[in-house]
């Protein structure tokens, strides 16, 4: 059984118009593809951002949040690719793809997916700046109250 | 038993190491291993003090203090994850 969105771990950048028109092409029944894409802030003199990861664990938590996804909005197809390593501002970190037939669930999907990602997909983000000063970036308790409203 | 640990971010900055085995007898949870290993090492203890909020996985699957441990088992300990 192929699953319905696609999830991948990766350092290289991703092509989003490339990846939009393949998903486009793979779900022909899709009356809307909704998309989010997270991209790294510039502010406050970053130099760059550092993504770590737990090989295994990263892979297979992102794939179960997918599972879920599946199950609960009516989708024709998915992309959840998420980059690991080291970003400088401007790049992209994150590409929430979702098809289905109708805009609601598709937007829908994304909402869910990112809101997620955010709080479940493991990550550590650690921060370098122009002044040399590095920092790991602290988990917002905002985050898991967007988690805890999908909970109904 | 015998846990191989695995620390990442912050919180493996603080120890200065990010995986070792470690034996410990007479414990059945998460929780309870973690508690003796902190009775073992004070480099732990004070760096776990540091993360009040650090998350647990068992074998790769989040985990919490209760989840039962068997011998040969992976057990990370991190700062909350900051993805997306």
């Amino acid at each position: 059984m192929t699953d319905v969105i696609t999830t991948r771990i990766q350092s290289e950048p991703f092509d989003m118009a490339a990846e939009c028109a393949l998903l486009a092409e793979r779900c022909g029944e899709a009356g809307a593809i909704a998309s989010f894409v997270g991209i790294v802030r510039g502010e406050g003199g970053l130099r760059d951002l550092t993504l770590e990861h737990y090989p295994g664990m990263t892979e297979t938590g992102i794939a179960e949040l997918a599972r879920n996804a599946e199950a609960r909005f009516p989708l024709q197809g998915g992309l959840v690719i998420h980059r690991y390593g080291t970003l400088t501002p401007g790049e992209a970190i994150v590409l929430v793809l979702a098809a289905s037939r109708h805009r609601q669930s598709a937007l829908d999907a994304v909402a869910f997916l990112i809101d997620h990602l955010k709080t479940e997909a493991v990550f550590w983000k650690r921060e370098r700046y122009l002044d040399g000063t590095v920092r790991w970036v602290e988990a917002y308790e905002s985050d898991d109250a967007r988690v805890a409203k999908w909970k109904n | 038993m015998r846990l191989t640990l695995r620390y990442f971010g912050a919180l493996r900055d603080r120890l200065g190491r990010e995986a070792e085995d470690r034996d410990i007898a007479d414990v059945t949870t998460a929780g309870a291993a973690i508690d003796a290993l902190v009775e073992q090492d004070s480099t732990l203890a004070s760096a776990l003090l540091d993360f009040p909020r650090a998350r647990y996985a068992i074998n790769q699957r989040f985990a919490t203090r209760t989840a039962l441990l068997a011998d040969g088992d992976e057990l990370a300990i991190f700062p909350p994850v900051t993805g997306g």
